[in-house]
């Protein structure tokens, strides 16, 4: 049951890290979870109460950690979102900035050497 | 205003025109920005050649200088050392078998036979462990082989899988050193 529940959370935490999500600290309980899950299987013979315990330990942890990474896949669509619309917005302002200077660039180009150059004199 | 004229006529004689050279300049390097833009946007987070690392080490922490000899029954300990390049959090577990020296593994095929020692971890893309692994053999014989595979689980397979990464260390198990 244990063991079961960390692999789903696992999938969580995947698909939360592949949105963008921050998962370092999902990762954390994860190996916590992970490590109670061992010793309860470890002491599944000897000591079945305190392997109970261990694995009832690594399920909270486990669905804990599938709680926050909904929560963090969600927000990691959120700002993709924003990242997606910023990088449409860039593109724009490159392309009207290109065709700017395709239109303009040359007229500007021009003026901007006339006035540094205004004090020139032609000599006869 | 006639020296730019003449200016300008020199450089088009030589065959440059310099305001369309400036333009583009400028355009190129305006492409050259929006390439890097999408570049950033659509290779964010990917890896050109994932791979994982499994080493066993030795008493310095480096690979080598492994023990050739223990005592049956008598407890040794080997650090194992797992790195996720992966470019994602992977779910790694280790499987430590016994077999003989002429038991096979290799890149493609795991070792057939069950598992004394397993050991699991998560790991984030560029983040290494180092994990001791204490061990007791209890059959008496020589060239035993003690077989460490790297596996991986899938979350599309829901399933482990070998990642055809493994390690061995060939030990002689002698009697036990207690009387």
């Amino acid at each position: 049951m244990a063991q079961s529940l960390i692999q789903q959370a696992f999938r969580e935490v995947n698909q939360a890290e592949g949105a963008g999500g921050n998962v370092t600290s999902l990762v954390s309980s994860l190996n916590v979870a992970v490590a109670l899950s061992s010793e309860a299987d470890r002491l599944q013979n000897s000591n079945p109460g305190r392997a109970a315990q261990l694995s009832s330990q690594a399920e909270a942890i486990a669905t804990q950690v599938i709680a926050e990474a909904l929560t963090a896949r969600e927000a990691a669509t959120a700002s993709r979102q924003v990242a997606t619309e910023v990088y449409v917005v860039e593109l724009l302002a490159l392309a009207g900035a290109g065709a700017f200077v395709y239109r303009y660039g040359p007229r500007i180009l021009w003026r901007l050497w006339y006035e540094l150059h205004s004090d020139w004199r032609v000599r006869g | 205003m006639e020296a730019l004229v003449r200016t300008a006529l020199r450089l088009e004689g030589q065959g440059l025109i310099p305001d369309r050279a400036v333009t583009a300049c400028a355009l190129g390097a305006i492409i050259i920005v929006g390439a890097i833009i999408s570049g950033q946007y659509f290779l964010a987070g990917t890896v050109p050649q994932p791979f994982s690392e499994l080493a066993v080490l030795g008493p310095n922490g480096k690979i080598g200088n492994y023990t050739s000899s223990v005592a049956a029954g008598q407890n040794f300990t080997l650090d194992l050392y797992v790195g996720n390049h992966e470019g994602q959090v992977t779910y790694y577990r280790v499987y430590v078998k016994l077999g003989n020296i002429s038991s096979v593994v290799d890149r493609n095929v795991s070792l057939s036979a069950p598992p004394i020692a397993v050991y699991d971890v998560f790991l984030k893309d560029n983040q290494t462990v180092v994990h001791p692994m204490t061990f007791q053999l209890s059959r008496v014989g020589a060239e035993q082989k003690l077989v460490f595979e790297l596996w991986t689980f899938s979350p599309v397979k829901d399933a482990f899988a070998y990642a055809h990464s493994w390690n061995q260390i060939i030990l002689n198990v002698t009697g036990s050193s207690q009387p």
